[in-house]
């Protein structure tokens, strides 16, 4: 069963939404809340962006919050409303010639032609929406606004007849006399038709007010994207902070909470000569080679600064789930019902039986070994300064991992995995860091290594390909004191490849596309949870299309963390 | 090691081996490309073949449909992470006589001419997919180290294999040393109008029910990115036609055999059901 509401409040619009708007017809836009002024009447919904989107700028939909509660059909319906814009919709159009009245008329006509034509695809589209067109909400009377809601509830639902005249005349303006008309009609047309019959309605001197009118019913957005940018235009409803506080933008921001500024990246600093790093190479695209000694990694113990997380030991769901991988198992001599080759000694019990009469046991193969090495987990903790960022629950992303890297170890070592883990960061090539959490032969419930994750900070960026070659290395180390284990390295990041002194889109991508290929030549896997909002397409050019998968919340690791470990599940 | 040809085949009893395995309907495939043009090619060259596609597409239904083409049998095997060398070679069994040998899928069709389809092989354990190097190149040849006999495969033989590259297990990739025996035709789910027909053919249901189901299924597949791992194949597509055949209203039949099976996940299962009511409208 759905959910009846949309829980409204969190730091992100639930991902369900999102992810309904994309599949509908494949098209990119983000979904945000509209953080207007409270206590000012209902708000509409905002899409931004143009139906297809300005150049470089992605289709942002704004929820409002200022009803108490979303119920998710609403929801949906504004959702899939403005999904038809996008698909169907035409360029942004001048206002000119074009009075209130007629733009308002020529709202309803357009609103009308994007959803015919998404119900000519999704049929069931149009009981969503009509639902909204009826009811006690609905809007009823002789006013303008009136009206132009009877008129869009005709023009949906033919099945519905309205007596007023000038709404028959618009519905059988608009629609023709086989009904098909809006499929056909254009924005042009669409708003030559609004010229002439917002002329007719003008004539009846209904009083109506452009600066509070709002589309109905209120799943539709304000239409503010029909028309080309207009400064005399009073304001939307939209605050312009709204765009910048979903950004990803690394800058100290002096208006954030404290927490957040503490967390902003720190000033560069020269390596301690007391603490040299190794020296590994990069992949420069470029050039198309391996620039020699180019990354000096740190590697160094956590600072622990308690107190230790609490919640342990793992859930039982992720370890039931870790539980299903193959694992370190006795071996059992004897003998089996199947298997590769006969047992000799069954054979000759079975010849004994068959002489004497009896029917032999039928366990005549030898037992097989159970296949699978137990596994040897390195995961690799982003904490870069986009970790202090809010999560999908309101925490910092940080926050929300530390308890997923504590449980995946806790559960990975009752089931006799082998583990270790490290928190990662950079401010340029000369200082990549790798902070260690968690050492191979170190219990994964020692006070100590609670304390290290609990003190971890957010800073620094993500130069994640100088980061596995580190983790690789330390495998390879741990490889040749502890043969014959599967080794895998897990990331669990935001996703967002960032550095300093790299400003060259694409640059970090395919060096560590580079390191990934150097893992597998060495038999260790590569995996990636991404934590949202970050988002795991965007490491799968490098890692894989499989190697990835979206992590909503620390919720979904007895979900996601087997299936990575395990493969498909 | 002895070399064996048919004639001394140990389970060759004078009637068809493969007779089991033999096709006698033609199976529906509707080709969306040169792929049948180009399975025949590798028959002809003895060549092994590769199909890469997702889950459910057409892969297996392509195969059986080649197979009748060439008038060969066809021994499919669906491998799995405990499918070992024996499974597909063979083993020694003991009856009240003693101990005889019985032919592994593999052997069976390599001793007697057959298409072998060894579906997701990448899930075989190693020592399966090692057994297979010297019959997928030139010497065409399995060893039956137990049973201490080369067999030289018969000339109609044909090794076909499949794999889905979206999802790999761990350590599961298919070695170069494998994928470089191979030729290899890549599939995908059918432009909408093809998948359709496909959908309509299968279940014998009407077109228009066909596409919105196909509508649905193009919509699953854009939630690979949200965590879906793979999106609505053809093949659910047939199963919720072939509901709403029995009697079932679309958006039921829809859930059943598509929205529900795909995820676990509660996220996800909203935005599958959202996407049913968005085609076929909400229930009741």
């Amino acid at each position: 069963m759905r959910p009846a509401e949309v829980p409204i409040g969190a730091a992100s619009v639930p991902a369900g939404l999102g992810a309904y708007q994309q599949a509908l017809w494949g098209l990119p836009a983000r979904l945000v809340w509209l953080e207007g002024p409270g206590g000012q009447g209902e708000q509409a919904p905002v899409l931004t962006g143009g139906p297809s989107g300005l150049p470089g700028m992605v289709p942002t939909l704004h929820l409002p919050v200022s009803v108490p509660v979303l119920p998710w059909r609403w929801a949906e319906a504004v959702v899939s409303h403005a999904a038809a814009h996008q698909r169907f919709g035409a360029a942004p159009q001048p206002r000119a010639g074009l009075k209130p009245v007629q733009q308002a008329l020529y709202g309803v006509l357009e609103d009308a032609r994007v959803e015919a034509l998404a119900c000519a695809e999704l049929p069931g589209l149009r009981g969503l929406w009509s639902a909204f067109h009826a009811g006690p909400d609905a809007l009823q009377g002789l006013g303008f606004e009136a009206l132009l809601a009877r008129l869009a509830r005709v023009l949906l639902d033919p099945g519905w007849h309205d007596p007023h005249p000038w709404v028959e005349k618009v519905r059988r303006g608009v629609q023709g006399p086989d009904g098909l008309g809006l499929l056909q009609a254009t924005p042009a047309s669409l708003r030559q038709a609004a010229s002439v019959l917002g002329h007719d309605i003008g004539q009846m001197r209904l009083p109506f007010n452009p600066r509070s009118y709002r589309p109905h019913p209120g799943y539709r957005d304000d239409n503010q994207h029909l028309w080309c940018w207009d400064p005399d235009l009073p304001p939307s409803d939209l605050p312009l902070q709204g765009e910048a506080a979903q950004g990803r933008d690394t800058q100290v921001d002096l208006q954030a909470p404290p927490s957040l500024q503490a967390a902003a990246p720190l000033p560069s600093e020269p390596p301690p000569a007391t603490a040299p790093g190794v020296w590994h190479p990069e992949w420069d695209r470029r050039i198309g080679r391996y620039r020699p000694a180019w990354c000096c990694v740190r590697v160094e113990p956590a600072v622990p600064r308690g107190p230790a997380l609490a919640g342990f030991p793992a859930p039982p769901a992720l370890r039931a789930a870790l539980a299903r991988l193959p694992g370190p198992r006795q071996r059992a001599p004897g003998c089996a019902r199947e298997g590769e080759a006969l047992h000799p000694a069954a054979l000759v019990d079975a010849a004994l039986d068959l002489r004497r009469g009896h029917a032999p046991d039928p366990r005549l193969y030898q037992r097989q070994r159970v296949q699978g090495a137990p596994l040897a987990v390195s995961l690799l903790l982003d904490a870069s300064a986009s970790t202090a960022e809010p999560g999908p629950d309101g925490q910092p992303l940080l926050a929300a991992l530390r308890p997923s890297v504590a449980h995946s170890l806790a559960a990975l070592q009752a089931l006799g995995h082998r583990q270790a883990a490290w928190a990662f960061a950079s401010r340029g090539r000369l200082q990549v860091t790798l902070q260690g959490l968690k050492a191979w032969d170190e219990s994964a419930l020692a006070p100590e290594v609670q304390a290290r994750l609990a003190g971890l900070q957010s800073g620094g960026s993500t130069r994640l390909g100088a980061v596995l070659r580190q983790a690789l290395q330390e495998q390879l180390d741990d490889a040749a004191r502890h043969p014959g284990w599967r080794r895998v390295i897990v990331l669990l990041t935001d996703g967002e490849l960032h550095d300093i002194d790299v400003h060259e889109a694409g640059y970090l991508q395919a060096d560590l596309a580079r390191a990934c290929r150097e893992a597998a030549r060495h038999g260790v896997a590569v995996r990636a949870l991404v934590l949202a909002p970050g988002r795991p397409q965007a490491l799968r050019p490098c890692l894989g299309a499989g190697a990835c998968a979206g992590l909503d919340g620390p919720a979904q690791l007895a979900r996601q963390l087997p299936r990575l470990l395990g493969g498909h599940g | 090691m002895r070399a064996t040809a048919e004639a001394s085949a140990p389970c060759a009893t004078g009637a068809d081996a493969l007779a089991a395995w033999r096709l006698h309907q033609e199976p529906f495939y509707q080709p969306v490309g040169d792929e049948v043009n180009a399975f025949e090619a590798a028959a002809a060259c003895r060549l092994p073949v590769l199909l890469k596609g997702p889950t459910g597409c057409g892969k297996t239904r392509f195969v059986e449909h080649m197979a009748w083409r060439l008038q060969r049998p066809l021994v499919t095997v669906a491998c799995h992470e405990d499918l070992s060398a024996g499974d597909l070679a063979g083993r020694w069994l003991l009856d009240a006589q003693g101990t005889h040998w019985q032919d592994g899928p593999l052997a069976l069709a390599a001793r007697h001419g057959a298409v072998c389809y060894l579906d997701e092989l990448v899930e075989a354990r190693a020592d399966a997919t090692v057994l297979l190097h010297p019959l997928a190149d030139t010497r065409r040849v399995l060893p039956l180290e137990r049973r201490g006999e080369l067999l030289h495969a018969h000339p109609d033989f044909l090794l076909v294999v499949s794999y889905n590259p979206g999802y790999q297990g761990l350590h599961k990739a298919l070695k170069p040393s494998m994928r470089q025996r191979f030729t290899a035709l890549q599939f995908d789910y059918p432009e909408a109008a093809q998948e359709a027909a496909v959908v309509a053919r299968e279940a014998g249901v009407e077109l228009p029910l066909a596409q919105q189901l196909v509508a649905l299924g193009q919509r699953t597949r854009r939630l690979h990115d949200h965590g879906l791992e793979e999106g609505a194949s053809t093949r659910m597509l047939v199963h919720a036609a072939a509901l709403v055949r029995a009697g079932l209203p679309p958006g039921a039949a829809a859930l059943q055999a598509v929205a529900t099976p795909l995820s676990d996940e509660p996220g996800l299962q909203r935005t599958l059901q959202a996407l049913v009511e968005a085609v076929f409208g909400a229930p009741g």
